[in-house]
């Protein structure tokens, strides 16, 4: 299968690339592994104090020059560089001149004695099980690690009547139980939870760069401005660092633009 | 309410729950079972990264956070380390 673009990654830089790319009539592959469109931003957006603003993206009608593979993982490239794709049941090249890496971020769970236990989850598994699952959650939750998130999650979750045992995190801290958690130690303390949520912070997920033998520098500060870093191969979104929404939008859009820059050099 | 089996319990789920989401809403976290080191595992990332909810349906071993839940599967506790 030959494509103009394929974008790796379905969330919020890859949509508002995607439709950018879309108006200019290239054709495209989008590649993700679930089974919506969306993202990790399909769940961290309930932590958002507007969840719907991206819904558009989401919503935005494609063109039929779109092929959408949901449900389908970057497994590695060929020596042509084209890029394998599997659902699990068959694998299938792609072909593209200019692939384009929004896969995102993968959260870093902060780890404690005990974190093993059934029943300990992160909060990306909090969001899940909450807002996509409609899974009811029992009344006594444990929240461990230094996401600033986490503070906002208290808040919400103590406002609808749930006890929230909050670990600072400078106290020490363990996860006890037979099977499942039953307590969390904090400072000595021990007290009853039925579940613990566990978070330090977001990392960039940069596999498909590394495949293409294009590391990204990560940045320190976000930047607008992304760097292009092969002509072939670009990247947009929380995989080159940048961190809020509003953010990941903005460069998927930089960067579509920047491709179509491209193509016009190209006379592609 | 659509149910699956889960050793021999059985475990009711709504559309869209995945097998994991359905038997957390359950109160069953101990999922999968560790040989290594000898302990409970259970669904712990719900993204199909961390590996700790592997579960036996019909015999094939499965993430349980990454498989719809549906209709009269016959679901076992999976062992890490066994594929």
């Amino acid at each position: 299968m030959k494509y103009d673009v394929c974008i790796i990654g379905a969330g919020l830089s890859g949509l508002a690339a995607l439709h950018t790319l879309d108006e200019a009539s290239l054709k495209i592959a989008l590649v993700d592994d679930r089974r919506q469109l969306g993202g990790n931003f399909s769940k961290r957006k309930w932590l958002q104090d507007d969840p719907g603003i991206y819904d558009w993206l989401i919503d935005k009608k494609m063109s039929e020059a779109v092929d959408v593979f949901l449900n389908h993982e970057a497994v590695g490239v060929y020596a042509d560089e084209s890029l394998g794709i599997t659902d699990q049941k068959q694998i299938k090249q792609i072909q593209a001149d200019v692939f384009l890496q929004c896969t995102g971020s993968r959260e870093l769970p902060y780890l404690f004695p005990g974190w093993q236990l059934p029943g300990v989850i992160t909060l990306d598994a909090y969001l899940q099980l909450r807002h996509i699952e409609q899974v009811g959650l029992p009344n006594r939750i444990g929240l461990v690690g230094e996401n600033p998130l986490l503070e906002k999650v208290a808040g919400q979750l103590r406002s609808e009547g749930f006890e929230v045992v909050q670990a600072q995190t400078d106290s020490s801290v363990r996860a006890e139980g037979d099977k499942q958690v039953q307590y969390l130690v904090v400072d000595g303390e021990s007290h009853k939870v039925d579940i613990v949520i566990t978070s330090k912070g977001y990392v960039p997920v940069n596999e498909i760069a590394h495949l293409y033998k294009t590391p990204a520098d990560y940045m320190l500060k976000p930047q607008h401005q992304l760097p292009s870093l092969s002509p072939t191969f670009y990247q947009a979104g929380q995989s080159t660092g940048v961190s809020s929404p509003e953010q990941a939008v903005q460069s998927g859009q930089r960067v579509a633009k920047e491709i179509l820059r491209w193509f016009q050099k190209e006379g592609a | 309410m659509a149910t699956f089996q889960f050793e021999t319990k059985n475990v009711s789920f709504k559309p869209g729950q995945s097998i994991a989401g359905a038997l957390f809403q359950s109160g069953i976290y101990d999922v999968s079972y560790s040989k290594q080191t000898k302990s409970e595992r259970g669904a712990f990332c719900m993204n199909g990264d961390c590996c700790g909810c592997y579960v036996k349906v019909d015999g094939n071993q499965v993430l349980a956070c990454r498989t719809p839940a549906a209709e009269a599967l016959h679901v076992k506790r999976g062992g890490i380390g066994e594929i």
